[in-house]
C-alpha cells in the first residue's frame, strides 16, 4: 500500500542533551485510520509540527506526500490539520470562518451550509468562534479543514471538549470519510477508547521513538488475557497458581479485598476456577479483562525505554 | 499554492471584520478632527479675546496651518498604530495558531509574510487617505484656505504653501514602510503578543525620546524621520512656514537623509524578517 507519510531518523532536541524525538521511524499507509498515542510530554506535538514544518528539527528525513514538510503548503490543501486548540479567527463567525477557508482553498468542495450541516453547526452559523463553547470551536475547526477535499487530515486532540453524542458523530464522520472518500488520518489523543473505535493501526511514541506501530489487530493479538481473582484465601490461593505452568501470576495487592492477578496461558477462566474451588478455595469474584488498546499501551508504556541517555 | 493576491484578500477579508483595523484606519483621521475643532474653539476665543482688547491676532488664522497641525496629530498616531498592530497582530496570529493553517494549506513562510505586509501597507493607505479627507474638510470648513498675507504683502503663495505641505507629508510618510517592517520583526520574535507590544512601543518611545541625545547617529535610523510625540520631522517645521514664520530653516542634508534612510531601512528589515520567519517556530 501507498506511503502517505515516510519519516526515518527524526531527531530533535530543545535543550542540549534533552533529546524530545531520538532517531524516529514512521510510516503512515495512506487509506487507514492511524492513532497516535504516547504519555504526557512523549513528544506527540513535537512530532506533529516537525511533520508539519512547523518546527525545524535537528536530523532525519520527513516526507509527506512526496513533499518535504517546509513544501506542504505546494499540496495546496491535500493535507489538513485540525489542531488541539481551534486555530480560528476569534472574531469571525462561523459562517465567516468556513468563507474565509473556502478562500484559501483551491478547489473548494463543499459550501458553508453543507459543512454546517455536515458537523452540527447550522444554528450557531451567526455565532462568533469567541462565543462558541470548546465542543462547538473543535466542530467548526473539522468543518474549517473539510472545506477542500484533504487526502490527510492530521487531527491533533479531536475528541477534547466534545460531549458523548460529539464524540459518536466526530468518529461517524472519520470513518465515514476514510471509507467513502478514502481519506486517511492521523488522529493524536489521550483518549484511547475512542481511539480503538475509530482507528485501523496505531502507534506508540514513548521516549522519543515509536515503540509500537501496525494495525490494533496485529498488536492485541499476542496479549494474553488477563484474569483478576478475588478470594478470601489469596495466600494459598497464590501458592496453588504458582505451581501451574498454564497461568502466570502477573500481580498479588491487598488495597481492596484480596486480589490476584494472572495473565491465561493455555487455561480458560473457567479451567482455574474449577481448580481452585476443587482445592478448597472458594473465588468471590473472577474478572476477564480482554486485552485492549488501553492495556496494551499501559504494557507498552510502563517499561522502560531501551538505551535512554538522557530523557 | 495560492496565489498571493489570494493570501492578500484572506488578509483584507479578516481585516475587514477586525475592530483592531477599523482603529488602525479610523483613529488618526478621528483624533486630527478632534484636533482641529479644539483649535477653533481655541482660536474663536483668542480672537474674540483679541477684537475686544483691539489687538491684532498674533497669528495668522489659516486653514493651512491647522490643516497641517492634524495631519501631524494623526500621522503620529498612525506610526505608532501600524508598530504596534504590526506588532501585536502577527504575534497574536502566531498564539492562537491561524498562521498555522496557512502555512500547511496555502503559502510559505515567506509569501505569508509578503501578504501580512502588503495588508498592513494597505490598512496605512486606508488610513492616510481618510486622515487626508478628513484633515482637509475639516479644515476647509472651520478656516478659509489662503494665502499667508501680511500687512497686504503675500509672504507665501497657495502653490509654495502645497508645494511645502506635499513634501513634508511625503517625507513624513516615507518612513512608514520600515516602520510596519520594524512592528512585524519584533512580532516575528517575541514570545507573546503582550510582549511583541511592549518592546515595539518601548523601542519607539525610547528612541523618541533619546533621538535628541544621539547626535548625528540619529539621522542614520529611520524612526527619526517619522512624525513622532517628540517631533523633529520636517512636517512639523511646514506647520509654522505655512503659518508665515520666517525663521524656519531645514537643512537640505536632513532632507537628503530623511528621504534615503527609510526606504533601505525597511529592506533591510525585511530581509531580516525572512531569517527570523524561516527559523521561527510557528
Amino acid at each position: 500500500m501507498k506511503k502517505i507519510i515516510e519519516i526515518r531518523g527524526l531527531t530533535k532536541h530543545y535543550q542540549k542533551d534533552k533529546k524530545v524525538l531520538r532517531e524516529l521511524d514512521f510510516s503512515l499507509e495512506a487509506g487507514t485510520v492511524h492513532g497516535l498515542v504516547g504519555l504526557n510530554g512523549a513528544g506527540k506535538t513535537t512530532f506533529l509540527n516537525c511533520l508539519l514544518g512547523l518546527q525545524p528539527f535537528d536530523s532525519g528525513d520527513i516526507v509527506i506526500l512526496d513533499e518535504k514538510p517546509q513544501q506542504l503548503f505546494s499540496q495546496a490543501g491535500r493535507v489538513v490539520t485540525v489542531f488541539d486548540s481551534p486555530c480560528l479567527h476569534l472574531n469571525l463567525t462561523v459562517d465567516q470562518t468556513l468563507s474565509h477557508a473556502r478562500s484559501l482553498c483551491v478547489e473548494p468542495k463543499r459550501t458553508e451550509a453543507e459543512l454546517e450541516k455536515l458537523l452540527g453547526l447550522t444554528q450557531y452559523k451567526d455565532y462568533r468562534i469567541s462565543q462558541l463553547s470548546l465542543g462547538n470551536r473543535r466542530r467548526a475547526s473539522i468543518a474549517h479543514a473539510l472545506v477542500g477535499n484533504p487526502e490527510l487530515m492530521i487531527l491533533d486532540e479531536p475528541f477534547n471538549g466534545l460531549d458523548a453524542a460529539g464524540v459518536d458523530d466526530v468518529i461517524a464522520l472519520i470513518l465515514s470519510l476514510n471509507r467513502t472518500e478514502s481519506t486517511t488520518f492521523l488522529l493524536s489523543s489521550h483518549q484511547l477508547s475512542y481511539l480503538e473505535q475509530a482507528c485501523s493501526h496505531l502507534s506508540i511514541l514513548h521516549g522519543g521513538r515509536i515503540i509500537a506501530s501496525d494495525e490494533i489487530e496485529k498488536l492485541l493479538q499476542n496479549k494474553k488475557l488477563k484474569l483478576t481473582i478475588r478470594t478470601q484465601k489469596q495466600e494459598e490461593a497464590l501458592i496453588l497458581i504458582k505451581t501451574r505452568s498454564e497461568v502466570r501470576v502477573l500481580e498479588a495487592r491487598n488495597e481492596f479485598k484480596d486480589s490476584i492477578i494472572v495473565e491465561l496461558g493455555d487455561w480458560e477462566a473457567s479451567d482455574l476456577n474449577r481448580f481452585l474451588v476443587e482445592n478448597g478455595i472458594a473465588v468471590d469474584e473472577l474478572r476477564l479483562d480482554r486485552p485492549s488498546v488501553t492495556s496494551f499501551f499501559r504494557d507498552a508504556t510502563q517499561s522502560p525505554v531501551p538505551n535512554m541517555e538522557t530523557f | 499554492m495560492i496565489s498571493l493576491f489570494s493570501l492578500l484578500k484572506a488578509e483584507l477579508f479578516v481585516s475587514a471584520r477586525s475592530n483592531a483595523s477599523r482603529i488602525v484606519v479610523l483613529l488618526p483621521a478621528v483624533l486630527g478632527t478632534i484636533q482641529l475643532i479644539l483649535a477653533k474653539i481655541i482660536s474663536v476665543g483668542n480672537s474674540t479675546r483679541a477684537a475686544l482688547i483691539s489687538q491684532k491676532s498674533p497669528v495668522s488664522d489659516n486653514a493651512y496651518g491647522y490643516f497641517v497641525d492634524s495631519l501631524t496629530t494623526g500621522l503620529t498616531a498612525l506610526v505608532l498604530l501600524s508598530i504596534a498592530s504590526a506588532a501585536y497582530g502577527f504575534s497574536q496570529e502566531r498564539e492562537i495558531g491561524t498562521l498555522r493553517h496557512l502555512l500547511i494549506r496555502s503559502g510559505s513562510r515567506q509569501s505569508i509574510v509578503i501578504a501580512k505586509l502588503l495588508h498592513l501597507h494597505c490598512l496605512t493607505l486606508f488610513s492616510f487617505a481618510a486622515l487626508s479627507f478628513a484633515a482637509y474638510f475639516t479644515s476647509a470648513s472651520l478656516w478659509a484656505f489662503e494665502p499667508v498675507v501680511e500687512d497686504g504683502y503675500q509672504l507665501i503663495g497657495e502653490s509654495e504653501i502645497w508645494s511645502e505641505i506635499q513634501l513634508g507629508v511625503w517625507l513624513a510618510v516615507l518612513p512608514i514602510p520600515a516602520s510596519i517592517c520594524f512592528g512585524l520583526l519584533v512580532g516575528i520574535v517575541a514570545q507573546s503578543p503582550g510582549q511583541a507590544l511592549a518592546v515595539s512601543m518601548g523601542l519607539t518611545l525610547t528612541f523618541d525620546i533619546f533621538k535628541t541625545n544621539m547626535g548625528a547617529g540619529a539621522d542614520y535610523v529611520f524612526a527619526k524621520f517619522q512624525p513622532s510625540l517628540v517631533d523633529y520631522s520636517y512636517i512639523s517645521e511646514v506647520s509654522r512656514m505655512v503659518r508665515g514664520f520666517s525663521d524656519v530653516f531645514i537643512e537640505s542634508e536632513t532632507i537628503a537623509l530623511n528621504t534615503w534612510i527609510p526606504i533601505p531601512s525597511a529592506l533591510l528589515l525585511t530581509a531580516l524578517i525572512f531569517v527570523c520567519i524561516s527559523k521561527r517556530p510557528l
